[in-house]
């Protein structure tokens, strides 16, 4: 059986990839973000906040395509204890940041909304962005 | 000692029976719960619904015209909004309201929104601070044996709520704020104009089995045009047959979503992907294409215009 590329299919597909979208499954945080639109005020990065509690990529093993998300995840712990999570899970107990979502119970195994807001910070990062640029494009794209 | 035999069993049974079993309860108007939601902006009637049972004439008559009337019955309808909107143009702060008709003439109603969501149906408000009024449309409509609000038009900015019970029906058009815009400013959007060849990266790594043994092409050129305050873009090969045109929603800077329009202005917003275009000099060079979870799908480089 010839094999597709998940991204050829989807530059051929993107139209149906829309109207299925509602049915597949995002994740309750995407739902959670349509309504919720988690406003209020980005966390103050913890001093000498690590990654340490970070789960390691063996956790991962049923969602494989989150390990990118964690790997940059641990690389920029100090931006990620930054931001404030758009996906409306900044109420669960317990949380103080994005870098929440990823320790513990992670979140982001699931939630792409999570995912996408640490690759996004990584990436901002590293193209030299201020946290205030990269709060600010994060809450634009994902608010 | 028999009376208080009984009446202590029917304690008894009282006490063991379940609360729902208790709480059940025929009722002449059943309550019932209507819900919309458009753009983010949510509409909510909670109402009682009476039926006809028999009556031909309602209103002068079961509902006399110097009434102020729910339209429901038992406990006053209330109408709940998400958001800010309008009614009827009228602005509609977000909240909970009690929804009331004030007869003015019997061709001439009034519809009254009112803060007090805990007033019985004989309780009607009078006229008062915060309060809203503006004239209701009455229309002429096919017999209806019991009063149901509805929502029997949405589209992507507004939404037709409407009351309709006997032979009348109130139709309330709701419009909600947008959460984008296709508004460009010239100096923003000109930066973008031209064509572009889109090509899709590829991921070996991610491979699932083809429905057909068609492989589809990758690429798709890309031709940015800034019209009319907007910016627009043209596929081609499109994605997918109807699928040529898009509209440009501008997130921040120069990232956008994918949008689509109808003839009353945007009616989809595809924000599960991302333009990220790179500006040189005044001028984009391309652009990226990213998923939610900013997986990379896609780059563009500018090819041409």
């Amino acid at each position: 059986m010839p094999l597709l590329s998940r991204r050829d299919l989807l530059a051929s597909a993107l139209a149906v990839l829309a109207l299925t979208r509602p049915a597949r499954a995002i994740h309750r945080c995407a739902h959670h973000a349509r309504h919720h639109r988690a406003g209020g005020p980005h966390p103050t990065p913890r001093p000498g906040v690590n990654a340490s509690k970070v789960i390691p990529d063996t956790e991962l093993a049923e969602t494989p395509e989150a390990i990118p998300a964690f790997d940059e995840v641990r690389q920029v712990p100090e931006v990620v204890d930054g931001i404030r999570c758009q996906c409306g899970c900044s109420s669960r107990e317990g949380y103080y940041s994005l870098l929440s979502c990823y320790e513990g119970e992670a979140m982001a195994r699931y939630c792409e909304i999570c995912q996408g807001q640490g690759r996004l910070a990584f990436r901002l990062h590293r193209a030299g962005k201020s946290l205030d640029e990269i709060r600010a494009a994060i809450e634009a794209r994902f608010g | 000692m028999a009376p208080r035999r009984t009446a202590v069993l029917l304690a008894t049974v009282a006490l063991a029976l379940p609360p729902a079993v208790l709480r059940a309860q025929v009722r002449a108007s059943e309550r019932a719960t209507v819900s919309q939601t458009v753009d983010g902006t949510t509409i909510t009637v909670n109402y009682s619904r009476p039926r006809l049972r028999g009556r031909t004439v309602i209103f002068g008559k079961q509902v006399p015209w110097t009434e102020i009337w729910t339209p429901g019955a038992d406990m006053a309808t209330t109408l709940a909004a998400s958001k800010d909107v309008t009614i009827d143009g009228h602005p509609v702060p977000k909240g909970k309201y009690s929804v009331w008709v004030q007869f003015d003439a019997p061709a001439r109603w009034t519809l009254v929104l009112d803060r007090d969501t805990t007033l019985f149906h004989t309780q009607g408000p009078k006229a008062r601070d915060g309060q809203i009024r503006f004239p209701a449309r009455v229309e002429q409509a096919p017999p209806a044996e019991v009063l149901t609000w509805s929502f029997p038009e949405v589209t992507a900015t507004r939404m037709r709520l409407e009351m309709a019970w006997e032979k009348v029906r109130i139709p309330l058009e709701i419009k909600v704020q947008p959460t984008h815009t296709i508004a460009v400013a010239p100096e923003i959007g000109r930066r973008l104009e031209g064509r572009y060849l889109l090509h899709m990266v590829p991921d070996p790594a991610d491979t699932v089995p083809s429905p057909t043994a068609a492989r589809p092409k990758a690429d798709t050129t890309f031709t940015v045009r800034y019209v009319d305050g907007h910016v627009s873009a043209r596929m081609d090969p499109p994605f997918d047959v109807g699928y040529e045109d898009w509209v440009l929603v501008r997130v921040t800077d120069d990232w956008y979503f994918l949008g689509r329009t109808d003839r009353e202005g945007l009616s989809e917003v595809w924000d599960f992907f991302t333009l990220e275009f790179d500006v040189k000099d005044g001028r984009a060079t391309g652009f990226e294409i990213r998923e939610k979870n900013d997986h990379l799908l896609g780059t563009a480089v500018r090819s041409g215009g």
